[in-house]
């Protein structure tokens, strides 16, 4: 043959050996077959997936910046949170100026209760009357708490009213949390009554009233019956041995928690040896409570605020930049068509290589997210709530999901990768920052103030629309905070509803649009 | 193994496959021959169910391209154009993945694959990178997967293109094994002579159209009967008076003279060539060579279509 006289002039190059016989022909006339199931296309995609995404650089740069942001995020505000929490347990819960005992013409003693959080006295806290002065304070009173928290501060000069003041310190530091407090003076003995707005439960909310009934030296007056009425609320109680009752959650109900009440007036009546006093309560959140929020009381908010902020951004970006080119780049190095000729759906291809670039990030991500819940923790030595955590780890993996299944679409559709990227930060643009602006716009065409109730509501459903919006909805229904949350907006099982919807919306269009494009 | 009927691909309003019937029945090594843009990568992807057909029907190992797309692709070898692979895997492990598909076992799927590339002559390279790959090395992968899951039919869209000749004449041998193994092969080719080493029967396809399915004995004689051929000589001396007699021959259509030498176009059914030696030796010239080329593609669709198929 002509044929092999030409190649055996040919010298070999390139390859080391040329193509052999093929060996024995019996065993080739019965190939053999096995059935074909449905997921095997699927499932070898999606393996071949994801271990390609867990070699990728893409990878390890966009896992780094995970860890940087939720751990690093974690860390830091857990350190941040116990440092301003650590603080010494102890407020100067109230001080009343009391009689003129001593025939001065006006009164001229000072009563400081010393209590923690919750308004049980603290003891031996160091208590001074003290005009602060440049070079050297003017210290003029100095003790201690006695065992009922109170420390007397007696014969203050008509001068001192104006310029001293109260400071107190407990472990070497000084506190500056003396609150405002309604004193009320009661007959026919001396005492007082010292009232304070608080947030006895730790719901986060400072909705929670103490009563304390002393007498002129703090020591506690039991028996004293207390009722508290407003145009809806109206609650009695009476004094225990400590000389304290406690109305709680007044505010239920009331306002957006996370943006604040306004005050509102109660009065405020005590009936003691049967005889009637009233004085006037006005409860508000003052600066601290309604900061609330960001002041990181506990890990539950330090969780939802690593998942809103440091997640919501990161989480599309991984998405994107792991399934921009899932499609794209299979069409451009030409090995889709040895996908297309394979013995399964088409379907199959898209759902494989979504299960496996979700597999490959929500595993790392669902570790990385576990151990911020745990450094979380240990830095604030409190558990977080189990269903938040729960809801944390869930949600994010869904939210990174329809992520990844939008890049697909845009990676199905875009005829070069640069195309397929772009759309794909152009909708996370649109959902993580443009969306507030339709909220901001529409609140001015609805003549809503900005910040207002109306507004927030508005502006939550409004967002509640967006993937990114809704998971943020549906972790801040996880915070523990107690009462009415119907606050928000919307009710409470929206944000997972929305959330699964877009999912379930998304799995379809990319199927959808994959099995008619993909051979374009 | 292939029966086609009314085959049809538009391409927004761009008719890339016109109405084609095509039968290709078991053993054969059917060739599918066109020039470059006739349709015959659109006819292979509407073949092997990756593109669907604009009208018409096929089927496919007895299967319907469209309503039991899935069962041919379980009996099909693909070897695509221009094939593409993922440049971070080995062969082995490329060959490996493409098994899943087709439920073969694990520890089978890892046999065969080796198998199958030691076949090819990757078995030094097998565990390397695609990326590492020359063009030829890709082609032996291509051809390596679409024999993995022993297919009735494989198909082949230009196995050869991009390949020198010992690589193309390596790859016109494993054809013919896997022929004799009992495979029926359809490959598309833009090349006569390979076509014509290796496919018993042939199909045309020109603007999409089929202009002749055949046999090569017949196909070459048709072709012999309408062509017209290249005759190329080379030499000195070749003066005016000679070409003038030469051109009075019968059978003649045309001479173009160029630096190197001198063409002349002649019908195919004269035997020409030694005619226009002696004229030219007579004449005084020196003639150093005489090359009779083949006719190409072109002169057989133009032998088979008529002349109006050119405009
Ligand atoms: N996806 C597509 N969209 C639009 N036109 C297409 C598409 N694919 C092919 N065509 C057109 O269809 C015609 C046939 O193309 P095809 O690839 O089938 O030719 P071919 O015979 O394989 O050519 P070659 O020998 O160059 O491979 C060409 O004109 C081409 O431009
Ligand atoms: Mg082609």
């Amino acid at each position: 043959m002509v044929e092999e006289d030409i190649t055996e002039e040919i010298t070999r190059s390139g390859i080391s050996e040329p193509i052999k016989e093929i060996p024995g022909q019996e065993d080739v006339m019965q190939p053999k077959r096995y059935p074909i199931k449905s997921y095997l296309g699927p499932l070898s995609i999606a393996k071949r997936e994801f271990t390609a995404n867990m070699k990728s650089v893409r990878m390890v740069v966009l896992m780094l910046l995970f860890v940087l942001a939720v751990l690093g995020g974690a860390y830091g505000i857990s350190g941040l949170s116990t440092s301003t929490t650590s603080l010494p347990e102890v407020e100067v819960l109230a001080w009343a100026v009391l009689e003129d005992d001593d025939g001065m013409g006006y009164p001229d003693d000072l009563l400081v209760l010393i209590t923690d959080g919750s308004g049980t006295p603290r003891p031996n806290v160091k208590v001074e009357y003290v005009d602060y002065e440049e070079d050297e304070d003017d210290v003029f009173f100095e003790g201690n708490s006695n065992s009922n928290g109170a420390v007397v501060v007696n014969n203050i000069t008509y001068a001192m009213l104006g310029t001293y003041s109260i400071r107190v310190t407990y472990e070497g530091e000084e506190i500056d949390r003396a609150r405002t407090s309604y004193a009320l003076e009661l007959s026919p003995k001396p005492a007082y009554v010292l009232a304070h707005v608080l947030d006895l439960d730790d719901d986060n909310v400072e909705d929670d009233v103490l009563v304390m009934v002393t007498d002129g030296d703090g020591i506690p007056i039991a028996d004293v019956e207390v009722s508290l009425s407003a145009s809806n609320y109206h609650n009695n109680g009476t004094t225990d041995a400590k000389g304290t009752v406690t109305f709680r959650n007044l505010m239920a109900g009331e306002g957006d928690p996370f943006m604040g009440f306004s005050p509102k007036k109660y009065d405020v009546e005590i009936t003691h040896s049967g005889s009637i006093s009233t004085n006037t309560l006005y409860i508000y959140q003052d600066d601290e409570s309604m900061t609330s929020l960001f002041e990181f009381e506990g890990p539950d908010e330090i969780i939802y605020f690593v998942a809103s902020v440091f997640i919501m951004m990161l989480g599309p970006i991984i998405a994107i930049s792991l399934s921009f080119d899932s499609i794209t780049k299979e069409k451009l190095q030409r090995s889709m068509d040895f996908l297309l000729s394979r013995p399964m759906g088409r379907r199959g291809i898209i759902v494989g290589k979504f299960l496996g670039i979700l597999s490959a990030i929500a595993l790392p991500v669902t570790a990385i997210n576990l151990l911020a819940v745990v450094v979380i923790s240990s830095v604030t030595n409190k558990s977080p709530t189990g269903s938040l955590v729960a809801g944390f780890l869930v949600y994010t993996v869904v939210f990174i999901a329809i992520y990844i299944l939008l890049q697909q679409i845009f990676s199905t559709l875009a005829k070069t990768t640069g195309t397929a990227i772009l759309s794909g930060i152009a909708i996370w643009l649109i959902f993580n920052m443009f969306w507030s602006l339709i909220s901001i716009a529409a609140g001015a065409a609805m003549g809503y103030q900005l910040g207002s109730d109306a507004w927030i509501k508005m502006n939550n459903q409004i967002g509640l629309m967006n993937p990114s919006g809704s998971y943020q909805l549906a972790l801040a229904y996880l915070l523990p905070v107690e009462g009415e949350v119907s606050i928000l907006g919307v009710p409470g099982w929206l944000p997972p509803v929305v959330m699964a919807v877009w999912l379930v919306v998304m799995f379809l269009l990319a199927t959808e649009i994959f099995v008619r494009k993909a051979d374009s | 193994m292939i029966e086609t009927r009314g085959l049809t691909k538009n391409f927004n309003g761009f008719c890339a496959v016109d109405r084609i019937d095509l039968t290709v029945k078991k053993g054969d090594i059917f060739g599918f021959l066109g020039p470059n843009g006739a349709g015959k990568t659109t006819t292979i992807r509407m073949l092997t169910t990756i593109l669907s057909p604009t009208s018409g029907t096929a089927s496919v190992c007895g299967h319907d391209i469209i309503s039991e797309s899935i069962e041919v692709r379980r009996l099909i070898g693909l070897m695509p154009e221009s094939p593409g692979f993922y440049e971070n895997m080995s062969a082995l492990s490329i060959l490996q993945f493409y098994a899943e598909f087709y439920g073969i076992p694990k520890n089978e799927r890892k046999k065969k694959s080796a198998e199958l590339l030691e076949i090819m002559g990757l078995g030094d390279f097998m565990k390397k990178k695609i990326k590492t790959y020359s063009h030829g090395m890709r082609k032996r992968v291509a051809l390596a997967q679409a024999l993995i899951n022993d297919p009735e039919l494989l198909i082949l869209d230009e196995p050869t293109g991009g390949l020198d000749p010992q690589g193309s004449y390596s790859f016109r041998q494993m054809i013919r094994g896997l022929r004799d193994r009992g495979m029926t092969v359809f490959l598309s080719s833009h090349i006569l002579p390979e076509v014509q080493q290796l496919c018993n029967r042939v199909g045309i396809i020109n603007h999409g159209r089929i202009v002749a399915v055949d046999t090569i004995e017949n196909l070459a004689n048709r072709i012999v009967a309408r062509g017209k051929r290249n005759i190329f000589v080379t030499g000195e001396g070749i003066t005016a008076p000679m070409l003038d007699e030469v051109a009075r021959l019968q059978g003649i259509m045309g001479i173009q003279p160029y630096e190197t030498g001198i063409n002349f176009v002649a019908d195919s059914q004269f035997d020409l060539a030694p005619e226009i030696n002696r004229i030219l030796v007579t004449g005084g010239a020196r003639v150093r060579s005489i090359y009779l080329s083949e006719p190409t593609l072109e002169d057989i669709f133009l032998s088979l279509t008529g002349d109006e198929e050119r405009g």
